[in-house]
């Protein structure tokens, strides 16, 4: 297990160095100045010009690239050009509200898509499993923002059970956290549940149609455990994956949910600073990014043996 | 067996802990607390780095100024205490009022002052004009120190209190060492409030306290002169990337302030119990067309002055504030309308659109059908709507444009190129400079016909420099008013750019709030909240 472990961390290297790269060279050759968004609409072409100087923009690409690579060695990302602060400070800031929200919504898609999932795939080809299959279809077609603003006007604005917008830091208490993660979890979550469900049917069909199901019918065990027990521990690795594609994605930022419910997370941040050329914090959000996701897949990887013991490290 | 029964009693345990703190949860905080949303987005805090309006307004809120402009745009004393000017008009004798500490507890110095005043003048093209005129400045004792003049210059005052872009902050010295084009590291000044460090999230969130230290005048508070009471004690600047969620917060009484309310917007406010709009401020800002006169074929005045005939004011605004005429005007000066040096001469051509008059101008200019590639950011609501009209109007008259859809911070180093399109160049932009700036010959940037040393757009011409020149020189009011009236006609012979509407800004307020002082810039002394 340790040599998998250790053999699957050494082959990110590569990996991590050739998105690094790419991600430099595409950012840097993007149009766009942070020196004239630094200076601001008002100000003079010499005024820029000598901000691009103290951020050394004048400087060639690889001269750029080997200063950020020495700073990266001494595990340094870098300040960010507007804000000035660290952009170790700044991801450390957004993380947070990303991480509570994507475990949040995993928590919930997993609890309503995996058993919407066995129910359609036991009664396959009825009207549960096609009902099932509209609403799957339907949390995955309807754009987020829309349910995001309907669940706002109708909770929060009409009803104010809910905050409208915002982010709660555990720090300030897990209930106001809990308040201002509700809406947007059931907004996203809805997304996650259409693409678990039908994966977790799809997979539990083919599951259900093995001899060692047969069996345990007809050593008459019951349906619950023969659903949950025998089918839905063999069907596990790609539900596995898919969930752990899903929080990838969540970790990754969700823009659009932050957007409508303004929520300062990873998704925005990377956004803004996209928009604002900052590139030492895209450089350091893209590496943070890559990093999870090495990391989440790792994860997922080893919670195979856990579902089929033939899978061994 | 005992593991499974422990995680369901674990997980069962979770869920009803996190039920019981969702339904003790308290929606609401009880407090004393501002809640604003502001256009744009607080990323650089130092106020002398950058002309960003989000860092001027906020920046008022940290620092304080030698002297301020009052709502009558008139130069008041602020920091200083009592001033005076020698008979030979060129020594200006300043005190400090007494009290005066920095937000860390230590006394503001006049080498403070002096040093703040050194590193403005690096930057501002008013203190450029005043570092040029200046002989010294000496600190005469521990509160007063002298601005000692080569020549009487009338217009000192005016530099020291101005309010737009490149405000002239004290700083403490240590602070205001910090070279001009580096950004300072410490938020320390002698304003009403102090920005929380720990709790500073550039795009999400930035908070202020009072500061213990501040003496407010006694004077009632003026735009940005008077005594400013810091009256709540803590202000959250919240970022909101959507304007909607910003307008359904102020409904919902989780924001109390909200600057730039989308006209789109205003009617769902209007049906509100709790909140309401109005225009902060009736000079605002205007937007301006300017042509690159660097490159073909705007380097041709004709060609210029035909784009002006093209473009149509009313079309412009109306694409982005629809019937709501109450939100702008439809103004020919480029001093502004509402402003001091507010004339209509010779903009018969900026006021009515004239496509046929355009199309023979352009002929006799010789257009030959010459690229034309206009800056078209799609990423703010306002400018997409106005180029959008701009660009079919230019095609009307018979330009051959190519709209280069993009985003703002393209537009922002892409116009910094003077060269031909084919190198990355462009021969029009557009651009929103305010009122507070447009109003003053010395601050707005379009009279100065200074070629290569100008403003984007590089205009050139002989009579603005000297007009400009003349100005600075003015000895009288009047003199200043008849300049600024000959500036205007010149600029609408040559187009250095040309103004195609002003309109206000428009906020949104909870109607719990009083004491909102109106004007350009926002300020939030003086504001109180009701329970």
């Amino acid at each position: 297990m340790l040599r998998y472990v250790g053999l699957r961390l050494l082959s990110t290297i590569p990996v991590l160095a050739f998105v690094l790269l790419l991600a430099f060279f595409l950012l840097h050759l993007a149009p766009g100045d942070p020196a004239a968004l630094i200076a601001g609409d008002s100000a003079t072409p010499a005024q820029v010009e000598a901000i691009r100087a103290q951020l050394h923009l004048n400087e060639p690409l690889s001269t750029q690239l080997w200063i950020w690579l020495i700073d990266l060695a001494h595990f340094d990302l870098g300040r960010s050009v507007f804000s000035n602060l660290p952009v170790t400070q700044l991801i450390a800031q957004r993380f947070e509200p990303t991480l509570m929200l994507a475990i949040s919504t995993t928590i919930l898609a997993v609890l309503l898509a995996v058993p919407l999932g066995v129910i359609a795939a036991y009664r396959a080809r009825t009207g549960i499993d096609r009902g099932v299959i509209v609403l799957a279809v339907a949390g995955y077609s309807v754009p987020v923002f829309v349910i995001g603003y309907c669940l706002i006007f109708v909770f929060a604005v009409q009803l104010h059970w809910l905050p409208v917008q915002g982010y709660k830091p555990l720090a300030e208490g897990l209930g106001g956290t809990l308040r201002s993660l509700v809406l947007p979890t059931v907004a996203l979550a809805l997304l996650y549940v259409g693409l678990i469900a039908r994966v977790t049917r799809a997979t539990m069909l083919e599951v259900l149609d093995e001899d060692y199901i047969r069996t345990a019918r007809a050593k008459g065990a019951l349906t619950l455990r023969v659903l949950c027990i025998h089918a839905l521990k063999n069907a596990g690795p790609p539900i596995v994956t898919v969930i752990g594609i899903g929080f990838a994605s969540l970790i990754g930022g969700v823009v659009v949910t932050e957007t409508v419910f303004n929520i300062p997370g990873l998704g925005r941040l990377t956004a803004e600073a996209v928009l604002r050329r900052d590139y030492p914090l895209v450089q350091g959000m893209l590496l943070t990014f890559a990093v999870m996701l090495v990391a989440i897949n790792l994860v997922v990887d080893l919670t195979y043996p856990l579902f089929d013991p033939r899978i061994r490290y | 067996m005992k593991f499974r029964r422990l995680f369901r009693a674990a997980l069962l345990g979770g869920m009803l802990a996190s039920v019981a703190a969702l339904a003790t949860a308290l929606p609401a905080q009880a407090d004393n607390t501002l809640r604003i949303k502001m256009t744009g987005s607080l990323g650089i805090i130092d106020p002398e780095l950058t002309t960003s309006t989000p860092t001027r307004d906020m920046a008022y809120l940290v620092w304080d100024t030698l002297f301020a402009t009052d709502a009558d745009y008139k130069v008041q004393p602020q920091m200083v205490g009592k001033y005076a000017i020698s008979d030979d008009q060129k020594t200006y004798t300043l005190t400090l009022r007494d009290g005066l500490k920095w937000s860390d507890g230590t006394p503001v110095t006049p080498a403070d002052c002096i040093a703040s005043l050194k590193r403005w003048m690096v930057k501002d093209s008013f203190g450029r004009l005043l570092a040029g005129e200046l002989d010294h400045m000496e600190a005469v004792d521990d509160t007063t120190f002298k601005l000692v003049l080569k020549e009487p210059w009338g217009m000192t005052l005016q530099a020291l209190g101005k309010p737009g872009a490149y405000v002239p902050f004290m700083m403490p010295q240590r602070i205001a060492d910090t070279p001009a084009d580096k950004a300072i590291t410490e938020y320390v000044g002698s304003g009403p409030y102090m920005m929380k460090m720990d709790e500073f999230a550039p795009g999400s969130k930035v908070v202020y306290v009072k500061n213990p230290y501040y003496v407010p005048r006694d004077e009632p508070a003026s735009f940005l002169a008077g005594g400013k009471v810091a009256k709540v004690d803590r202000i959250e600047r919240i970022d909101f990337p959507d304007d909607v969620s910003a307008v359904n917060a102020l409904l919902a009484g989780e924001i109390d302030y909200m600057e730039g309310v989308p006209p789109d917007l205003l009617p769902t406010i209007e049906a509100s119990d709790t909140a309401e709009w109005y225009i902060r401020d009736h000079l605002g800002k205007s937007l301006q067309v300017v042509f690159n006169w660097a490159q073909p074929p705007f380097n041709n005045e004709k060609v210029r002055q035909a784009a002006v005939m093209a473009l149509s004011m009313k079309d412009i605004q109306q694409a982005y504030f629809g019937d709501n005429d109450k939100l702008y005007t439809l103004c020919p000066a480029v001093f502004f309308c509402g402003a001091p040096y507010e004339t209509d001469i010779n903009s018969e051509h900026v006021m009515k659109q004239d496509i046929e008059g355009a199309k023979a101008l352009l002929k006799e200019a010789g257009y030959n059908n010459e690229p034309v590639l206009v800056i078209h950011p799609t990423d703010a609501q306002d400018a997409d709507a106005y180029m959008t009209v701009a660009v079919q109007n230019l095609r009307a008259a018979g330009f051959n444009v190519e709209d280069f859809a993009t985003d703002t911070a393209t537009m922002f180093s892409r116009r910094t190129n003077n060269g031909p399109i084919a190198d990355g160049g462009w021969s029009v932009f557009s651009t929103g400079w305010g009122g507070i700036d447009m109003m003053n010959p010395i601050t707005n940037v379009f009279t100065k016909g200074a070629c290569d040393k100008g403003w984007f757009g590089w205009a050139c011409d002989d009579q603005l420099q000297q007009l400009s020149a003349a100005y600075v020189k003015a000895a009288t009011p009047e003199e200043q008013k008849d300049i600024a009236i000959k500036l205007q006609a010149r600029i609408y012979d040559v187009i250095s750019f040309v103004p195609m509407g002003q309109n206000y800004i428009v906020v949104g307020r909870s109607k719990k709030l009083s004491g909102l002082i109106d004007g350009a810039v926002s300020t939030f002394w003086n504001v109180s909240k009701s329970d």
